[in-house]
């Protein structure tokens, strides 16, 4: 497994799982991939309907997920170089592969909390999606 | 139920001719019965000698016509799940069930379960005898569109964060209402020039219409009586100039004129006069602006929209359209200002909020300290002075309150048991808040109090245009106030009291001529009563009544509160660990106070408040019950923190307010 598939696969698993902060007039704690999908919903608003209300939201949005889309990525390039140094094959899958699991098992715990979803109750990942 | 209707006519002149026909029918009907109902000696003082009012439309005649006029109480700022604020919070609710409920029936109350079955219910204990469904208009026609399959624009990225996403929703669609007026259009999804969304918007409309006609008694036990309405929400740049439009019949423009279709408050009083009063039929409205202390001291300004002062043409069309204010409701009291301009009056530090317009409530950098013409009481006296500029008198204010509710509740102002209004507050769309069930510093609101010969919307109608009225902060207290210069001084223990209210003064909203001034000062009469609760839930005693006096003195508007009646040190108290309480207090209150400062050359207005003793704030019961103490951090769950912020007081004095009489040196009509 190169580093580079390492380094895919462990920032797609926390793009999907990792509990991040986020703030819109309320704040909240949820996976970056959820932030992009009211990211994006919110851009396809605001080509479409403009609006100032708009444009300061999805400002939020889009610099909020930007942000942790990069610190994610940055997340995940250090651990795939510290996996990397592993000098087993099956030892650098092993080790990803049970990253992987970790945080999607973690991810079905409600450690997530967003005042848009479930009124701000603790949710897991399939809730959020709902 | 269908009823038969007046026909319409289009003729300006064949108006007036059935209006005469009308006023004549109305006339000879009361000849015929109302000594029986009054009896001879009411008959020969009543104020009603001739029609008290004109009917517009076609019903039977109330059982209970009482020609010296009766308090009715009621709710006249209601939402249900065709405001925006309120379904994206999960109201359900329409206005046939918020009509149900202020009968006295049990609605459900969000959040619901899968089945959609109502995890919490509410019921009144005592109906009201009047409401008016008041939702945000704004949005009709948009919430139909993304709630109705198959309708253009029903998958546009709008509806689906609209359905997705309620709450995200409830800020990205109320951002047009809340910028720059300048700039408020229809949503691209609604089509050209909003066509479809404008469309979509007269099937709730029509909804909201049936609900008040159904709900209607048009029987002559006249039961219950509702006025179709709508909120017209303007915030511009987050401060709050939102007004309900009141119709007094069925006859109603086609679609409301809403803050996207009118950004301009002047130009919607223009439009009801030219859409609704000289277009329709049977058509009339009243404009009732609240929240002014949410305004950041823009709904009440002297100078236009454009910047110019304001002109006796302004101040005409203002009172005319606007002759009521709502002084208190869920988002706070607008009365008065503890330590605002010349008040030292520390009644006045009720139900405040800590915010001066709504972006306040997200962030604390768009709070200021309130303007002075944000309370009621200074705009009262704002407008004796402009009548001294201009002749009119612009902001001649009647006094109602209301709920605002967002739940569908008209007239669920009880303290015990507070569900929260939703709205600004506290959201319950998919669980019951955990903690406080509203934001601490909301309240469960008020009710409006008309005095009319009978519960008719026709006889309410004109209880409002003639300011008959006052408010309460949720309690059933009733108030009676005349002015006059020839009251007499054992009027209190007089059982005629109010004939000679009425024939020798005037009641509260009317004027008093300076004729009489030359005999000295004024004498006001004012009676009040508690509110005898239900068995289970007895009202509390009243602690004093109060006269407040606002006047113009060298160019100089001033006030004075007078303690004219009951218990004036305030003795009563409430124990907030057990909301017990104790001390005197008062089943009925009266006096005839006259002014001891009365200068018959000064303008000068005067309104009753009417104070009960102490009790526990809704806030401290519910956080009593969660074991809430505050000087014991563990037992202050999630979601209880308010009950230890010390801004907001652990007990309430619930009160009256009501309308003002004014004075007016040279001629002016009335007693």
């Amino acid at each position: 497994m190169s580093t580079k598939l390492i380094r895919r696969l462990l920032w797609l698993a926390l793009l999907v799982a990792l509990p991040v902060p986020y703030w819109l007039f309320e704040s909240g704690r949820v996976p970056t991939l959820w932030l992009g999908e009211l990211t994006a919903f919110v851009l396809a608003m605001l080509l479409s309907e403009g609006g100032m209300v708009t444009r300061i939201v999805a400002t939020l949005f889009v610099g909020q997920t930007l942000l942790f889309v990069g610190l994610t990525w940055l997340l995940a390039r250090f651990a795939s170089r510290w996996i990397g140094t592993l000098r087993s094959e099956s030892g650098r899958t092993t080790v990803v592969v049970a990253a992987i699991v970790l945080l999607l098992g973690v991810a079905l715990l409600p450690i997530y909390r967003s005042p848009l979803v479930a009124g701000g109750d603790a949710v897991n990942v399939i809730r959020l999606f709902e | 139920m269908p009823h038969p209707r007046i026909a319409p006519s289009g003729s300006t002149r064949a108006r007036a001719l059935r209006t005469v026909a009308v006023t004549i029918a109305v006339a000879l009907t009361l000849a015929d019965v109302t000594p029986d109902a009054r009896g001879a000696d009411a008959a020969a003082t009543s104020p009603v000698a001739e029609p008290p009012f004109v009917r517009t439309e076609q019903r039977a005649r109330c059982d209970h016509f009482d020609p010296l006029r009766r308090p009715y109480f009621g709710d006249l700022h209601v939402h249900t799940a065709f405001s925006l604020d309120a379904s994206t919070q999960g109201t359900r609710n329409r206005p046939g069930d918020a009509y149900r409920f202020a009968r006295g029936e049990a609605v459900g109350l969000q959040p619901f379960d899968a089945n959609g079955k109502p995890r919490r219910t509410l019921r009144l204990s005592r109906p009201l005898d009047f409401a008016a469904v008041t939702d945000h208009a704004e949005f009709f026609g948009e919430l139909d569109v993304c709630t109705t399959s198959g309708l253009p624009g029903h998958e546009s990225p709008t509806c689906m964060i609209y359905r997705r996403w309620p709450r995200l929703a409830f800020y990205l669609i109320n951002g047009l209402t809340s910028g720059d007026p300048k700039k408020i259009r229809r949503f691209a999804f609604c089509g050209e020039n909003g066509k479809d969304c404008l469309e979509a918007a007269r099937t709730p409309w029509q909804e909201i219409r049936d609900a008040a006609e159904g709900a209607y008694d048009r029987t002559s036990a006249c039961t219950f009586t509702t006025f179709v309405g709508y909120e017209w929400t303007g915030g511009p740049n987050t401060n709050n100039l939102h007004r309900n439009v009141l119709f007094r019949s069925d006859a109603v423009p086609k679609l409301p004129i809403s803050y996207v279709d009118e950004p301009s408050a002047e130009n919607l009083w223009r439009r009801i006069d030219a859409e609704c009063r000289k277009s329709i039929d049977r058509c009339d409205a009243v404009i009732v602006p609240h929240n002014s202390n949410l305004s950041g001291g823009i709904m009440f300004q002297t100078v236009k929209e454009d910047g110019t002062p304001i002109d006796a043409a302004y101040a005409r069309a203002r009172v005319d359209a606007e002759p009521l204010a709502e002084i208190m409701q869920h988002k706070g009291d607008s009365e008065c200002q503890l330590g605002g301009a010349n008040s030292g009056d520390e009644l006045c530090g009720f139900e405040k909020l800590p915010y001066d317009n709504f972006g306040g409530k997200f962030s604390s950098w768009m709070r200021h300290a309130p303007p002075d013409n944000n309370f009621l009481r200074n705009v009262l006296k704002t407008g004796l002075l402009e009548e001294e500029r201009l002749g009119v008198n612009p902001f001649k204010l009647g006094i109602i309150a209301s709920t605002d509710t967002h739940l569908g509740t008209p007239g669920a102002v009880d303290e015990r048991n507070h569900p929260g209004h939703g709205g600004a507050g506290a959201p319950a769309s998919d669980d019951v808040p955990a903690g406080l069930p509203d934001d601490i510093e909301f309240n469960p609101g008020g009710l409006a109090v008309l005095y009319a010969e009978e519960n008719s919307r026709d006889a309410l109608f004109e209880a409002m245009r003639r300011r008959e009225v006052y408010g309460t902060s949720g309690p059933r207290i009733t108030v009676r106030l005349f002015g006059g210069f020839g009251l007499p001084d054992d009027l209190c223990s007089d059982p005629d009291l109010v004939a000679k209210g009425y024939r020798l003064g005037v009641p509260m909203g009317g004027d008093l001529s300076a004729a009489g001034s030359a005999t000295g000062a004024p004498g006001f009469v004012v009676r009040a009563e508690r509110d005898g609760g239900t068995a289970t839930e007895p009202g509390t005693p009243l602690q004093r009544i109060q006269m407040v006096k606002g006047w113009i003195e060298n160019g100089e508007p001033r006030e004075q509160v007078y303690d004219v009646a009951g218990d004036t040190n305030g003795s009563a108290s409430v124990d907030t660990a057990t909301c017990a309480t104790s001390g005197p207090g008062a089943d009925a209150l009266c006096t005839v106070w006259r002014d001891p400062d009365f200068d018959p050359a000064q303008r000068a207005f005067y309104y009753a408040r009417v104070l009960e003793n102490p009790t526990c704030r809704w806030s401290t019961r519910i956080c009593n019950e969660a074991g809430v103490r505050c000087d014991d951090s563990k037992t202050v769950k999630q979601g209880f923190e308010g009950c230890c912020d010390a801004r907001y007081p652990k007990t309430v004095q619930e009160r009256a307010w009501t309308s003002p009489i004014w004075y007016a040196p040279g001629a002016a009509p009335g007693a």
